[in-house]
């Protein structure tokens, strides 16, 4: 908020005219957007969370019953324990892959990387499903082991909390890696070298001086990872664990029927995990603001040290990147011997082979994937849009209350996609009747994955040096040329990996999808969720799922290909100064 | 200037793409919570016969935001202005509510007197004719024989089976207000056996229960996947589409249980409702039964011989008459209804759900503890007894324990507990 | 009225620790086809005030007139029409253009023709240097060379007034000196009016028609580049440009009218003479600078009575074309200049004269 005075200060020569400058006008229009989108339909949320049931008055009511109820607040506090476990989780699985990655001259690093990140692109309910049918009491896993005579009785693997852990820890991964692999390759190498010559070595190197420079970095990861056990509330009701913030959200608000006592309580749940997460979020950011290491925010094109490893280190780097690779790969596997297979279950692997489910996919189901492709598409464009406005605005100019627009808008990472569905069919419906236009979906999707793009553009828009923008002013461009000639190839680089995520995560967004669409909008993650109940039957749903990893996969490596050809032609050879 | 040109180029972009998105054509809408593979059975089958009828095409959308409560609420929010014609399945809860709020409309479509008014003191379509069943079906359990037989046991054939602690921690059971199923099984525990009797049972069969589930597919899949070999509350068909599906489960209908009528009604305020009445005609017709039936689901209508569309090469039929153990019209199946009050259950809905909530699944870690607590100092007094020692006091604290237990008095329980193994001490 | 006429600009910053003037009331004059540098360190306010001039920063109050057009009080003029080229400090050259995007972006917002675009291009690009260069990318080129390119691109537009922002700074020494030559020479054959932007004063020294001085935001004192070395306006100054040696001291008496003056330093008793008489008065607090090359260290013998010292050799610190003595006398060190062949060990004793002349009294 920092512009307003700074442009009151000397009215002597702006005054009123410099409120209306270009820049307060495209705040003024982010506002807008930002108050349609996100605080017009949630305040009917929050308003609800303070209605006292069977009334019309309001108070706090709700909130005191939640504090007061110890299976409530036993939720609460189990939902922090499981965020704090899942954290931990990604930590110690993400660190040393992250150092591997970023350090070691291996080959078949592309091909690992690759797959460490193929998690964002699995769908977690996706995930939750194969796992069940791998280490399920009755799966493949506890089938062998009992065939093998090794144990006797199912040995439960995932049914609970461990489960939920495991599944959003590998789901998780993905953004602890990337994280600290931008954290590993940005840290200048002298710095480690410096501490090579102190005399500090291997280990010790390590904890000293490249983990604290990681922290940062690592937070900005470990900040999405901890606020997502608070919006998930497929995954847990997959494995059976019911009592955490968002599945009782999700359960009290779609299944209140004529209690509105119990949606009440469920949007109080939606409020409070909210709170926490802004809380989060606040701390962190404070925190890093305080810790900011000059030297790691300039040349993210350097990549840091890397070493040639000793054979016995090397040996253990390719058993670990494997083990993580086929956790990470048994989601697809599983999804698409179930998806080519009628019949499997109760035996280690598919008994009858068939083609029917993907038949029935080109067949009858074209429309999920080409709804999915253009609901997601035109979110992206509007996301992509949107998220440099923003981080042009929060970046470069002093415009009036940006810093309250990024604030809201990364609000928007930790409301449930229930919550989101449900608020946006009450305010949308009646009155504005957005919600019986297909836009409604990609709007829906915009606003719930803007914050992961954002970030990104945020970023990397403040690596961007102001200079060759304003040499482009003083060249004689508009601010437009400007942003179109200059700012937005360099930022590509930056911003690439945040389309890409927006892209993926849009393209498999179920929680609000599932409140919003009407018939003939159906996503493939819709047509998944329903056919889910086709029968008993798993393989279409699976067929699904598998036809929804490979889409994307195959997305992620065209993108890869002809971004990192393009990219390299501005970038590859330069060293931006170095 | 360039910029220009390219802002033109995507407006003329999505203009286009909003022109594509509404085109004019047949309409027609469901909202409900059947399964997918019966809509899609529907819709192929009602397309086909809207073509032949009227000779143009009609397009349908199928809208299940999940189950039949969440339904509900859709229509609720849509408050008069409905995204769709017809309420398409749930039972007589969902529609009584539907109808009581105005959100439905009276509609007796050209085959109502096939659909009976009652059965077994059960009704089977809205005497004001806001709702028929097109695809009844029974409150009943399933298993797993597989798995069942793999951990020994047989099959739990009624209510006070399921009570035997050889299923302890077998058993899958959803939250009452997750699944209208569920609710009708606490329904019949309650209209059973009485408010006190019923609810001491439902304590007893959640100290058996393994896992929690959050809906009636959600047992399903647990059931066929193995993970839990026993669920409770599961719409009937399930049990045959698993098996015609190859799943090794099999269907209990429990000593007492209830008719589920699901039904179809016309939505107040249907924006295609021409249509919506041709189809719901057409739904109760021989031909529009039988695409129920592919679609995975039992049949309503009184004149409908199994045999005979098993003849005729009606795939599911075989498995339709198997599931009803030979029968040859649903209606034929012979058995004990409860006498259930409708109503009551209807007007308990809150206060059940919410006691069960409070009492049942919220303690379920304590009701599970403290029941093994009253087991094990009755095992203890049994062997006291055996020895010979005389044991009446200790036993009278054992029992007190139990219909402390009962009555959800769990701390109070404990205690006695606590005494009663005092007593057999001294 | 100068060609550029900076006046009274005030621009304060807004950081963590409070309000921050980094430019407090500038005023200056720069004359047509002159090429003047702001010269402080780093944090005075020299690039601040640049960027004013160039656009990309606005006043809090305070104009800067460019031939005689306001730019800020009747309206905001954005850089790209205020006729000014511009280098930046890290060259602000787009990696992702060739060497000729680069150079021709200017031309083809002006949509000038390809042809003449080519052609004109081709022919800066031989002005700086860089002729046959123009497919390379910036980031297969040297530090110098990407500058060149810099160079060529803010004076493809042929501006009026050309502005650097400390444009040597990233280049290694020998190529700075080299640098240095080339853009004056390319500004003063364009005959262009120049404000060049500087932490280094060597640079300062050799580039510039006159030299600004600034401090914490205060413009402190403009001249030619000799009248700032021999007449500093203030101990800052003096001490910011080469090396000096500071005494501090009082005005004892004032001789005579020619400005010969008695002032009672840590030396003892020193005759200075100052050019402007009014400026002192008796028993005023002053500062007495003088550089090390006017300390004459003497022999036995000497011609003036007054300004003589005796003092003891700390230390030698021999350069090789030079020698620095630095000798004590009383309690102050004073570092002379001397022939490097001068004689005198350390804790060998010694006089020094000071000639009255080139001690300059600098206000306290």
């Amino acid at each position: 908020m920092g512009g307003a005075g700074g442009l009151l200060a000397h009215p002597h020569q702006h005054g009123i005219r410099s409120l209306i400058r270009v820049d307060n006008l495209l705040a003024a229009f982010a506002w807008l957007v930002v108050a349609f989108l996100i605080i017009y339909p949630l305040s009917f949320l929050v308003v609800d969370s303070f209605r006292v049931a069977g009334s019309d008055r309001f108070g706090l009511q709700n909130y005191r019953a939640f504090f007061s109820e110890p299976y409530y607040m036993g939720a609460f506090l189990k939902t922090f324990m499981l965020s704090g476990l899942v954290l931990l989780t990604t930590t110690v699985l993400g660190l040393p892959l992250a150092y591997i990655l970023a350090r070691y001259r291996l080959r078949g690093q592309t091909v690992f990387t690759a797959l460490t990140i193929l998690p964002i692109v699995l769908p977690a309910y996706a995930g939750a499903f194969a796992w069940v049918v791998f280490f399920g009491r009755f799966g493949t896993l506890n089938l062998l082991l009992m065939q093998w005579g090794i144990i006797s009785r199912p040995i439960n693997f995932i049914s609970g909390l461990h489960g939920v852990v495991f599944m959003q820890a590998i789901h998780l991964l993905p953004f602890m890696v990337l994280s600290l692999l931008a954290a590993f390759t940005s840290i200048d190498p002298d710095l480690e070298e410096a501490a090579e010559v102190e005399g500090a070595s291997g280990i010790r190197r390590f904890f000293t001086v490249t983990l604290p420079l990681c922290t940062p970095s690592y937070l900005a990861g470990a900040i999405l990872v901890f606020l997502w056990p608070f919006t998930d509330w497929l995954t847990p009701m997959i494995f059976g664990v019911i009592d955490l913030l968002p599945s009782i959200a999700y359960i009290n608000i779609a299944y209140h029927f004529t209690d509105v006592g119990r949606k009440y309580m469920g949007i109080v749940s939606v409020v409070l995990s909210s709170g926490v997460c802004v809380a989060a979020f606040l701390l962190l950011k404070a925190w890093v603001e305080r810790k900011r290491y000059t030297g790691l925010s300039k040349g993210t094109t350097l990549g840091g040290r890397t070493i040639r490893p000793k054979p016995l280190v090397r040996v253990a780097s390719y058993l670990y990147m494997l083990f993580v690779s086929a956790l990470v790969l048994l989601i697809p596997i599983v999804l698409g011997l179930s998806g080519f297979s009628r019949r499997w279950v109760l035996t280690p692997f598919p008994q009858h082979w068939t083609l029917d489910n993907f038949r029935t996919i080109f067949t009858g189901a074209t429309r999920l994937i080409s709804n999915s492709f253009l609901f997601s598409g035109v979110a992206l464009g509007i996301g992509v849009l949107f998220g440099l406005l923003m981080a042009y605005l929060i970046v470069r100019t002093k415009a009036l209350g940006r810093s309250g627009l990024e604030f809201v808008s990364t609000l928007m990472l930790v409301f449930p996609g229930v919550a989101v569905g449900v608020a946006y069919l009450t305010a949308f419906w009646h009155g504005i009747p957005l919600a019986t236009h297909w836009m409604v979906m990609p709007l829906a999707l915009f606003v719930r994955r803007m914050p992961y793009f954002q970030r990104m553009a945020h970023a990397a828009y403040q690596q961007l040096d102001p200079c060759l923008e304003e040499a482009a002013e003083v060249a004689g461009a508009s601010k437009l040329r400007t942003f179109l000639t200059i700012s937005l190839p360099l930022l590509l680089k930056g911003i690439f990996v945040g389309v890409i995520m927006f892209f993926i995560m849009a393209f498999q967004e179920i929680s609000t999808a599932i409140f919003l669409y009407r018939g003939g909008w159906e996503t493939l993650p819709v047509g998944l969720y329903l056919n889910w109940h086709r029968g008993m039957e798993f393989g279409f749903a699976a067929a699904l799922a598998f036809m929804m990893v490979v889409i994307v996969f195959v997305m992620l490596m065209v993108a890869a290909k002809i971004g990192g050809g393009v990219l390299n032609v501005a970038w590859g050879s330069s060293g931006r100064g170095k | 200037m360039k910029s220009g040109k390219m802002l033109a180029v995507a407006c003329l972009l999505l203009l286009t793409l909003l022109a594509v998105a509404g085109a004019a054509q047949q309409k027609l809408g469901w909202v409900g919570p059947i399964y997918v593979e019966l809509s899609e059975s529907l819709k192929k089958g009602f397309q086909d016969y809207y073509l032949r009828t009227y000779g143009e095409p009609i397009e349908i959308t199928f809208v299940r935001p999940g189950g039949w409560p969440v339904c509900v609420d859709r229509v609720r929010i849509w408050d008069g202005k409905p995204d769709a014609d017809v309420f398409l399945g749930a039972g007589a809860p969902a529609h009584s509510v539907l109808a009581s709020l105005g959100l439905t409309v009276p509609y007796v479509h050209a085959h109502w007197d096939m659909i009976p008014a009652q059965w077994h003191g059960m009704s089977a379509k809205d005497p004001d004719g806001y709702w028929s069943a097109f695809a009844p079906w029974l409150v009943s359990n399933m298993y797993n024989e597989l798995v069942l037989r793999m951990y020994n046991v047989p099959p739990p054939l009624t209510w006070d089976d399921l009570l035997n602690p050889i299923y302890r921690g077998h058993i899958a059971m959803c939250l009452t207000y997750a699944s209208g199923t569920m609710y009708e099984v606490v329904q019949i525990q309650l209209q059973t056996r009485g408010w006190r009797d019923g609810w001491a049972y439902l304590r007893y069969l959640a100290a058996q229960v393994g896992r929690w589930t959050t809906g009636s597919t959600d047992t399903t899949h647990n059931v066929t996947r193995g993970e839990y070999p026993i669920g409770i509350a599961q719409p009937q068909m399930n049990a045959m589409v698993a098996r015609r599906d190859g799943y090794p489960v099999g269907n209990l209908v429990p000593d007492v249980t209830v008719l589920v009528p699901e039904a179809a009604a016309l939505l107040a305020g249907a924006p295609n409702e021409r249509n919506a009445k041709i189809f719901l005609d057409w739904l109760y017709s021989m031909e529009g039964q039988k695409y129920v039936l592919q679609g995975g689901y039992f049949v309503a209508r009184t004149d409908i011989s199994l045999t005979q569309w098993q003849a005729e090469g009606v795939s599911m039929a075989s498995h339709a008459i198997a599931a009803l153990g030979g029968a040859d019209n649903f209606w034929a199946v012979d058995l004990d209804l409860l006498d259930y009050d409708l109503e009551l259950a209807t007007a308990q809905w809150d206060e059940v759900n919410n006691t069960f909530d409070r009492e049942i699944y919220r303690k379920w870690e304590e009701l599970k503890s403290t029941l093994s607590q009253i087991e094990a100092v009755e095992l203890q007094i049994a062997d006291a007894k055996a020895k010979g020692a005389d044991v009446a006091a200790a036993e009278a604290k054992a029992a007190e324990a139990r219909t402390l237990f009962e009555e959800g008095e769990l701390a109070t329980a404990r205690t006695a507990v606590t005494e009663a193994r005092a007593l057999l001490r001294r | 009225m100068g060609f550029i006429d900076i006046r009274n600009l005030v621009k304060r910053f807004r950081t963590k620790y409070g309000e921050v003037l980094a430019a407090d009331n500038v005023c200056l004059e720069i004359e047509k086809a002159e090429l003047i540098t702001l010269l402080g360190p780093s944090g005075c306010g020299k690039t601040t005030t640049l960027r004013c001039i160039a656009g990309l920063e606005r006043p809090d109050s305070g104009d800067v007139l460019i031939d005689g057009a306001p730019m800020f009080s009747q309206g905001f003029v954005p850089p790209a029409k205020r006729g000014i080229g511009m280098v930046f400090q890290n060259y602000a050259v787009w990696p992702h253009m060739t060497v000729f995007a680069n150079v021709a972006y200017g031309l083809k917002l002006e949509g000038v023709p390809r042809r003449t675009r080519e052609a004109r291009v081709r022919e800066m690009l031989d002005v700086v240097g860089l002729a046959g260069l123009e497919r390379r990318y910036p980031g297969q080129m040297s530090g110098g060379q990407q500058q060149r390119v810099a160079l060529a691109r803010a004076l493809m537009r042929h501006p009026k007034v050309l502005l650097l922002d400390e444009p040597l700074s990233n280049l290694d020494a020998k190529l700075r000196e080299k640098m240095r030559f080339e853009i004056r020479d390319i500004v003063s054959r364009m005959e262009m009016t120049a404000v060049y932007v500087t932490h280094d004063q060597a640079e300062a020294m050799v580039l510039s028609d006159r030299v600004a001085i600034m401090d914490q935001g205060k413009l402190v004192q403009v001249a030619k580049p000799d009248e700032i070395y021999h007449v500093p306006a203030s101990r800052f100054v003096a001490d910011f440009i080469g090396t000096t040696n500071i005494v501090e001291g009082q005005v004892e008496e004032i001789l005579d009218d020619t400005g010969l003056v008695g002032l009672r330093t840590g030396l003892g008793r020193t005759l200075c003479r100052v050019r402007d008489r009014a400026a002192v008065a008796k028993g005023e607090p002053v500062y007495l600078s003088i550089r090390p090359e006017d300390i004459e260290v003497i022999n036995s013998t000497h011609g003036a009575r007054d300004n003589i010292y005796t003092g003891t050799i700390t230390e030698r610190a021999y350069l090789g074309h030079l020698l620095y003595l630095f000798i004590r006398v009383r309690d102050t060190v004073i570092r002379a200049q001397c022939h490097p062949r001068q004689a005198g060990s350390e804790g060998e004793e010694t006089r020094i004269y000071l000639d009255p002349a080139k001690c300059v009294v600098l206000p306290s």
